[in-house]
């Protein structure tokens, strides 16, 4: 299940973690979906198919993904009361 | 699963290793794609609103179902294991639910639960070797498909 909320600019952001293989999946089939830069792009490229990815994505028109973070231990630290960044 | 299951991953020196995992199970099922991790939405607000775990990695880890209106004048324990029920007449008709050793009891002495035989409770540890179990799946049919 993806958190959607609506951001800044009344556009509806989404962020989900998925497998990094579905992603490229996503990003290959879909002619709708484009980068905030192209890092974003490589990252997500250049990481191995069953790695999780946090991916924060625009929808308007088309699909702008924004942001792009691997799910390690460090992100994971974050998501529980006792880790160091809010929840 | 159930909240106090959950609770009890949560407490686990290697709950971020249990969470990786329960996401990727989730993530890659074969026949249950996206919903191979299941918990009642009623246990699912009240993780998020006690505010132990993110939002974001409960919804992937565990997909969040509403229970027919028909349970919700039940007890959450029956409400738990009717709900686990219904779930065994889709394929492959065998669930495993998830709970604690503390709660297991409850479970097993629900009249509901008499002759089940398709609902296979586990409870902490033994149910933490099944997730692994299930995630060494994954990792093997990984290493297959390269």
């Amino acid at each position: 299940m993806a958190l959607e909320k609506l951001n800044g600019e009344g556009l509806i952001e989404i962020e989900e973690i998925e497998l990094a293989e579905e992603i490229k999946d996503f990003i290959s089939e879909s002619s709708d979906v484009n980068f905030e830069n192209e890092e974003l792009k490589k990252l997500i490229m250049d990481t191995k198919d069953d790695e999780l990815l946090k991916i924060t994505k625009v929808i308007g028109s088309p699909i702008k993904i924004t942001e792009v973070k691997i799910v390690d231990d460090d992100f994971l630290e974050g998501q529980f009361k006792n880790g160091q960044n809010k929840i | 699963m159930d909240k106090q299951f959950i609770e009890y991953c949560m407490s686990r020196p290697n709950k971020k290793s249990i969470f990786s995992r329960l996401m990727k199970i989730k993530a890659s099922s074969l026949d249950h794609k996206k919903t191979h991790n299941i918990i009642l939405e009623e246990d699912f607000d009240k993780l998020i609103s006690e505010g132990d775990i993110s939002e974001l990695v409960l919804s992937a880890s565990i997909k969040k179902i509403k229970e027919s209106t028909a349970l919700s004048s039940m007890d959450i324990v029956t409400k738990r294991l009717l709900f686990a029920i219904t779930l065994t007449s889709e394929s492959p008709r065998m669930v495993y639910f998830f709970t604690t050793e503390e709660l297991l009891p409850e479970y097993k002495k629900n009249k509901h639960y008499t002759g089940v035989k398709s609902v296979n409770i586990k409870s902490s540890q033994e149910a933490l070797r099944i997730i692994d179990s299930y995630y060494n799946q994954f990792v093997t049919e990984r290493e297959f498909s390269r």
